[in-house]
């Protein structure tokens, strides 16, 4: 997908303007956020938070031996008749799943939910070879017909009203006039139903990956995932290397964490382990399953001090935490990944000079690492990234000689003083009407606050002469 | 990083950090606490020359400049045995980032541990550190207030009783919930000027919550804060109605200087 | 260099960062779920029509035949597992005489698909179903209506419970830990039952 996270700003601007987009994110991510609290904490403070942990845990012994662990899931993938290949980039990833297609003479790819494949623009790729590919993922679906982008990684329409996806599929998918969710619903499983059965090659994701059994784990609720895995003859997975857990019993504390973090669910209706291709003995599956293992730059990151950031289970707790993605919405941080963990993989994953602004698109409030259900430290690697861009990006010459100028001035308390008294005086004469950009940053949505005429200073020596006299 | 330990500060003298946003802004509440403080009858000193904590350069990114102006800060409190600060998102700067700071400073890493280790946001010093939660106060008429929980001392450092247990137990102050008390103000320091649009769309939202509030005052512990969501109604006309809960507690303490368990006409 | 070894090789070359963390007291997701079958029952019940499924409780395989009667009448082809698998050998017979038809083929036009269950959870109200001879996949997903045969003796307390016990876990080559008819919030939050997989599931629990 291209990069567009420079222009957040601009973007976001956009969003704010948006009401439709301003109601229909606030409702969603409120939905969102009280359905994590009322299902993490079913049981109890104590055990919400005593779950955290443990996934926490759980993430970091998986990241702590990745290289072994990624070798024993190839092992056991093999075993189990999986084909594995390795993408150290976008490009090699769409290389493989080309020939695949092109191996198998797919001519209809169907695919189910899957940031990575976002990632790497899989759809393009195959539409440009010739093959059709259909979203069948109800949400992913009217992104597509509506030529946008997801801009939630668990909820992809969360900004759209139900008016303008009612258009959508009426426009484009030429579905008979209703408002009805059901009956769009219905008209979307219909359509899909003839993609189902005619496709020849299905496109996934996948949620874990359990090096103890050679096993894939998704996590699904409408179905459509089912059918992407089961029909087609062909299966790709295509999964990030941070994807790996080792054991099946940490699998199952994971993949219950999962839902309850991201839809308020004890488990998604379909909680699906994929072992293999179909068995000889089997009925029906596909015959041939691809996994391909995706670093595309997350072997970077593993090298560097935000190598935590891997742990992250795409459960979109934070997004629905930030109070940022609730005024601006997914779009404007301009890539796969939105929210607070798109701040700061899309720096980690773009490079910081194609990202500058996502993160600074913070208050830091540190809700994001509150919610986070593996404990990632957000806040901190998002101030650690400023630090990154301070030091190394160029471009910034306003904000380095004010914060010079400031640092200058508070080190040196009488000129401290002495810019106080100042302020004091002339900010209250300032015309407010006419502040020239930037300064009227501030004061567009405040009036200037007043500089006290006797600072702390002054009054504490009189209070001193008040006690002493 | 697991914080450093802080020892009991009864029985100490305090070192007032007042906050540069206090100091300039608002010292009539840097006065509040002394009021209380001395109230308590503990000894107050205010080491001159103390400016900035520098967490507007930390937060920007710009941690050279931050620990420049940290420096400073270690120099000025070099002979403090317990430093209160009213404002939780300063406190945090000095007792949570200073240590990562220095971290890896053989120079100022020591200090800055010791530094970290004696600080406590005003609310907390009271209610955790002394153990007091009853200033045996009462204001001049009923009032109600609803409190907003400034988000760094909310996180970092788990500010939200001690602040409610000392106004509550005013008499004639009522305490009431506000909906949104743990959201964001939009304040962030340079993220309000930064990204003007986002920050005061966020601020909207806090001030429609406070519009729908029924109490009297909206209470919080950080002039950061309050100055956004003040600035920002007058900007709107509407009357600044949030305000430290210092003040409330100082309103509520007898005026004559009295300390606590004295008679209030200070004989 | 192939791309694995290039990987492999980067994630091993620097100690990682990420701090290794130990085994700690390993944590039900859900607790304390009592392993007493009768109590079991009673949560899976309970917890299977938080779900929206819906519990036909029978107490011996004829029953069960006459509510799979009752639910599949005026059919004439309907998915399923083998006969076998389901465990009801009487079954055919009784559908036969109805001139219902199983099909085991991913034929789009039943509307309802009969299938055993392999393993239940209490803790979730969530039937488990494995691929395999006899147990096609499409059984319980092609159809509108899914209708599962529970004997109350497969329900064990809790997913974790489920994994501590599973010996050959990989032979089957899916398996499908099944929470409620399938659904969809993506329509403005909107919930709607019933999206790509089945819209209605029926558990026909035999208490042994």
């Amino acid at each position: 997908m291209e990069n567009k996270a420079n222009q957040f700003i601009r973007a976001a601007d956009v969003a704010l303007d948006d009401p439709d987009l301003q109601k229909a994110v606030a409702y969603g991510t409120r939905l969102g956020f009280n359905k994590r609290i009322a299902a993490m904490y079913e049981y109890g403070e104590e055990h919400g938070e005593a779950l955290r942990q443990q996934a926490a845990q759980i993430k970091r012994r998986a990241l702590a031996n990745l290289p072994d662990l990624l070798e024993e899931a190839e092992k056991n993938l093999l075993k189990n008749g999986f084909k594995v290949l390795w993408a150290k980039d976008a490009a090699e990833a769409n290389e493989l799943i080309l020939e695949i297609a092109k191996k198998h003479e797919s001519k209809l790819a169907i695919k189910s939910k899957s940031m990575a494949t976002e990632e790497i623009g899989v759809n393009e790729n195959l539409e440009a070879a010739g093959v059709e590919v259909v979203e069948t993922d109800l949400g992913e679906f009217i992104v597509q017909l509506a030529e946008e982008r997801p801009s939630h990684i668990v909820v992809p329409i969360v900004h759209k009203t139900k008016e303008s996806i009612q258009k959508t599929l009426e426009e484009k998918a030429q579905m008979p006039p209703t408002d009805d969710p059901v009956e769009m619903a219905r008209f979307a499983r219909a359509y899909m139903r003839e993609k189902f059965l005619q496709a020849d090659l299905g496109i996934s994701g996948a949620n874990f990956v359990i090096a103890e059994t050679g096993s894939i784990g998704l996590v699904m609720n409408e179905g459509n995932g089912r059918f992407v895995t089961s029909l087609p003859k062909v299966h790709i997975a295509l999964v990030g290397i941070e994807k790996i857990v080792g054991t099946l019993a940490e699998y199952a504390t994971l993949t219950q964490v999962l839902p309850r973090s991201a839809t308020g669910q004890t488990l998604t209706v379909y909680t699906n382990l994929i072992n293999g291709p179909k068995r000889l003995n089997e009925e029906d599956g596909a015959e041939e399953i691809y996994l391909i293992f995706l670093d595309n730059g997350r072997s970077e990151i593993y090298q560097s001090n935000y190598a935590d950031s891997l742990a992250c289970i795409r459960c979109g707790s934070c997004l629905n935490a930030c109070p940022v993605y609730d005024v601006t919405g997914g779009h404007a941080y301009g890539w796969v990944y939105p929210g607070p963990i798109g701040s700061v993989i899309t720096p980690l994953l773009k490079g910081l000079e194609n990202a500058k602004t996502l993160p600074y698109a913070c208050s830091l409030c540190g809700l994001c690492k509150d919610v986070c259900p593996v404990d990632i430290d957000l806040p901190h690697f998002l101030l650690d990234l400023r630090k990154d861009i301070v030091q190394t990006q160029k471009g910034n010459w306003f904000w380095d000689m004010g914060i010079s100028a400031w640092s200058w001035i508070v080190r040196h308390p009488k000129l401290y003083r002495f810019a106080g008294k100042v302020a004091a005086r002339v900010l209250g004469l300032l015309p407010l009407k006419e502040i020239p950009a930037p300064f009227n940053a501030w004061t567009d949505h405040h009036t200037l606050p007043a500089f006290a005429k006797k600072s702390f200073t002054e009054l504490w020596a009189e209070h001193q002469g008040e006690k002493n006299g | 990083m697991p914080l450093p330990k802080r020892e009991s500060p009864i029985g100490k003298a305090v070192s007032l950090f007042v906050t540069c946003m206090v100091d300039m802004l608002h010292p009539e509440t840097g006065i509040s606490v002394v009021k209380v403080l001395e109230y308590l009858d503990i000894d107050v000193d205010f080491p001159a020359n103390q400016t900035c904590c520098g967490q507007p350069a930390y937060n920007g990114g710009y941690h050279d400049e931050a620990k420049d102006v940290a420096v400073e800060f270690l120099k000025v409190f070099r002979d403090a045995e317990v430093i209160v600060i009213p404002s939780g998102s300063c406190a945090t700067m000095v007792r949570v980032d200073y240590p990562k700071l220095f971290a890896d400073d053989p120079e100022y890493r020591a200090e800055a541990e010791r530094i970290s280790s004696i600080t406590w946001e005003f609310s907390e010093f009271l209610v955790d550190g002394l153990g007091v939660e009853n200033l045996d106060g009462i204001l001049p008429e009923k009032q109600s207030f609803a409190f907003h929980d400034s988000c760094h001392g909310l996180r970092m450092m788990g500010i939200k009783a001690a602040p409610r247990k000392l106004v509550g137990n005013i008499e004639d102050a009522e305490i009431l919930p506000l909906d949104s008390a743990e959201e964001c103000c939009g304040f962030g320091g340079l993220f309000s000027v930064k990204l003007p649009n986002v920050s005061a769309a966020i601020t909207e939202k806090k001030l429609a919550s406070i519009k729908k509030n029924e109490a009297d005052w909206i209470l919080l512990g950080d002039v950061s804060c309050m100055t956004n969501m003040n600035t920002a109604l007058e900007k709107r006309g509407e009357p600044k109605c949030v305000r430290h809960f210092a003040d409330i507690l100082a309103e509520s303490i007898p005026k004559s200087g009295a300390k606590r368990g004295e008679n209030p006409d200070g004989e | 260099m192939d791309s694995k070894r290039a990987i492999l090789d980067k994630l091993s070359s620097t100690p990682s960062l990420v701090l290794d963390s130990p085994e700690s007291d390993f944590l039900h997701v859900v607790p304390n779920v009592s392993n007493n079958p009768e109590e079991m029952l009673t949560r899976f019940i309970t917890e299977a029509e938080k779900l929206i499924c819906k519990i036909h409780q029978v107490t011996d395989e004829e029953e069960a035949i006459e509510e799979i009667l009752t639910l599949v009448e005026g059919e004439e082809k309907i998915l399923g597992w083998s006969l076998d698998e389901i465990g009801l050998p009487s079954l055919e017979p009784a559908l036969n005489a109805k001139n219902i038809h199983v099909d085991t083929s991913p034929n789009p036009e039943a509307r309802y698909g009969v299938t055993g269950v392999d393993a239940a959870l209490a803790a979730t109200g969530s039937i488990i179903l494995s691929s395999g001879a006899g147990k096609p996949r499409v059984a319980s997903l092609l159809p509108l209506v899914h209708i599962a045969v529970l004997r109350s003796e497969k329900i064990i307390q809790d997913l974790e419970s489920w994994v501590a016990h599973q010996e050959n876990l990989t032979e089957p080559s899916n398996i499908f830990v099944i929470s409620g008819p399938s659904k969809t919030a993506d329509i403005a939050m909107e919930l709607v039952m019933g999206m790509h997989g089945p819209q209605e599931i029926h558990i026909i629990l035999i208490e042994t």
